[in-house]
């Protein structure tokens, strides 16, 4: 890595996060930092403002739970988007997702601490042995130990168990979905949204790396998720309820309300014309060079 | 921010006793975990540590709900009504719905079906105020000063026929101003249904106010149930039907999630939902958890109603 150059001089704990790698001035992480404490500034606002409702604590704890896991997916995704639209410097933005990520994480957990009036007794003796909080806590030992081996120091040191270490991201995300789900009481169609968006970046990554700049495999990968989230949707409710899930696969085809899977889909349409537009720019600029 | 105005219904604060309810924490702390794992019978030893007051049988003292009233703005702001969404941040949404002019159909095995406006009805009825604990299924609970008049008077008024043993109610729906109708899947309208025998205990009670003010919207204006020996979703809310069944009604949540909500569901900290135990329950506005007591402590009145059933889960969920 093109960081390792200079041994002599100490590795410095972080690069500033407005600027890149060469120590200029970097617009675009300038505005990922931005959207990274935007949403923690938003909920902050909310609830002086009275609008987090009749619990606020328990429901800044949702939201930031909810932040967690979004920061943790846009993390994942910075390979796949890099490579989707030739964009290499976007690599610069993985460890502030990533942190941003933890941060949030951070900020659920005390705040479900706050919630308890931080009776840590109490705390953690539900972290370990409440079935989906077990979950949440192995997440987010996992996320800090990532968290603090992201240094440029550690990375350093680490140097190549670094990767391995940090593969540990898709256990992670794995038992971090586990958990929303099972917070879920019966509508669980804001966790499969993410969930399908994850599925995708993850399937993505394991096809031959031959395909991987096909288009059109990437739709068809797009099409097996919204399918399959579809069809676990309904196999959910088929399990934890008594809904019929006929009904529930009906709804994929009305137009109500936007299913799971239809979300899913257009999130999926958005970000393939996306790249098809990127390509065919680049494309009539290589034709008219 | 709510003013605290003492009202005349309110208890002396002396009545309301705090420090017998106190959670001996270690060992509520063990008992929830393992109940949570599945391995639980609540020890009964810990769940008696906490006994509501009896309330003297005269006066406003009868149903004293020996803990401090929620603070109001909890109560109208952290809400479940599920027409306006799935979360609880819902009140502001709440207000668009119309409540003038609000009718309410009457029908089944009763002498004379009838359609009513609310107006109307209030003029019938003896209003009086309750201040009742409500413990909802999802192990949070609070203390309301409702208003509004007994169910009992109601039965009264729709005169049912011998055949009727059930009552089914029906929430209103109204897709133009509830969001969460456009879910297909479930199957709205909301229902629940009592028994008669529970429709006419004493306790059972039909909300129209609360704090000494009309019903706010997320909280089920301009008429509802108020059933305090059940988990909260038997007290269904802006109610536009009451009918005389001769059979036990399916209700919303025993459709939607029968292992986990049921016709019956009597308050009983010793059967976990699937998912969560009942054993202890967030007392919201007092930042403390306490101990569930089974019939939400009010078995005095309505313990007797159940002699004859079998006490297993089923009555309990
Ligand atoms: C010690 C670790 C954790 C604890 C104690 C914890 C606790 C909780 C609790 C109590 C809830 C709410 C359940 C409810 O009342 O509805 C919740 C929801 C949630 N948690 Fe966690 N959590 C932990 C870790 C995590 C991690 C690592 C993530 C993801 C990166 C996460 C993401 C979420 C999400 C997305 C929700 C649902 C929020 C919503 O419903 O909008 N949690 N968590």
């Amino acid at each position: 890595m093109s960081t390792e150059q200079r041994p002599k001089r100490r590795h410095a704990v972080f690069s500033s996060p407005l600027k890149d790698r060469t120590g200029c001035f970097s617009w675009v992480k300038t505005i990922c930092l931005t959207l990274c404490v935007a949403p923690a500034l938003y909920i902050a606002a909310w609830w002086v403002a009275g609008r987090l409702g009749g619990r606020p604590i328990h429901q800044a704890m949702l939201d930031t739970g909810f932040w967690a896991i979004r920061f943790l997916v846009l993390c994942l995704a910075v390979t796949p988007v890099r490579s989707w639209f030739d964009w290499s410097r976007l690599i610069q933005l993985r460890r502030m997702l990533g942190l941003t990520a933890a941060f949030y994480t951070f900020a659920h957990v005390t705040l479900y601490a706050a919630q308890q009036g931080f009776d840590m007794g109490f705390v953690l003796g539900q972290m370990v042995t409440v079935f989906y909080l077990i979950l949440g806590t192995v997440a987010t030992l996992g996320l800090f130990a990532l968290a603090l081996t992201s240094t440029d120091a550690a990375i350093a040191r680490l140097g190549k168990k670094w990767i391995g270490l940090h593969r540990l991201i898709y256990p992670i995300a794995v038992l971090s979905f586990w958990h929303f789900f099972l917070t879920q009481k019966i509508d669980i169609g804001t966790a499969l949204v993410p969930a399908g968006l994850t599925l995708w970046l993850l399937l993505w990554r394991a096809s031959a790396a031959r395909s991987r700049r096909s288009l059109a495999r990437l739709a068809s990968l797009a099409m097996g998720v919204a399918v399959i989230t579809a069809l676990g949707e309904a196999g959910w409710y088929a399990l934890y309820s008594g809904l019929n899930p006929r009904l529930v696969l009906d709804a994929n085809f009305s137009f109500s309300r936007w299913s799971a899977a239809q979300q899913l889909t257009a999130d999926f349409a958005l970000i393939l014309l996306l790249i098809a537009m990127r390509r065919l720019l680049s494309f009539t600029i290589v034709q008219s060079r | 921010m709510t003013v605290h105005r003492r009202r005349e219904w309110e208890l002396p604060e002396k009545a309301v006793t705090s420090c017998h309810l106190l959670v001996h924490r270690r060992k509520a702390m063990t008992v929830f975990g393992a109940s949570m794992l599945g391995f639980g019978v609540i020890n009964e030893a810990v769940a008696d540590k906490v006994t509501y007051p009896p309330g003297d049988l005269s006066g406003t003292g009868r149903f004293d709900p020996g803990r401090p009233i929620t603070p109001e703005q909890i109560v109208t702001t952290y809400n479940n009504f599920y027409e306006f969404g799935l979360h609880k941040n819902i009140w502001r949404r709440a207000q668009k719905l119309p409540t003038e002019p609000w009718t309410i159909r009457i029908e089944g095995e009763v002498e004379r079906p009838i359609t009513i406006s609310f107006d109307d009805l209030m003029k019938k009825m003896p209003v009086q105020t309750r201040i009742y604990r409500h413990r909802c299924v999802e192990a949070w609970s609070i203390v309301v000063p409702w208003r509004g008049f007994p169910m009992r008077d109601l039965v009264k008024f729709a005169r049912p026929l011998s055949a009727a043993k059930y009552i089914r109610v029906t929430s209103m729906s109204d897709p133009k101003v509830m969001p969460g109708l456009s879910i297909p899947y479930f199957p709205w309208p909301y229902r629940e249904g009592l028994w008669m025998p529970e429709a006419v205990n004493e306790l059972a009670f039909i909300g129209t106010g609360m704090y000494d003010e009309a019903m706010p919207k997320q909280d089920g204006a301009p008429i509802r149930i108020v059933i305090p020996w059940k988990y909260g979703f038997k007290s269904a809310k802006s109610l536009v039907k009451f009918e005389f069944i001769r059979h036990q009604p399916e209700t919303f949540w025993e459709q939607t999630s029968p292992n986990f909500y049921g016709f019956w569901a009597n308050v009983n900290p010793k059967y976990p939902t699937p998912r969560w135990s009942q054993a202890y329950e967030r007392a919201l506005g007092e930042g403390r958890v306490i101990p569930t007591q089974i019939w939400n402590g009010y078995g005095r009145w309505v313990a007797s109603l159940y002699s004859g059933m079998k006490h297993d889960r089923h009555l309990f969920m």
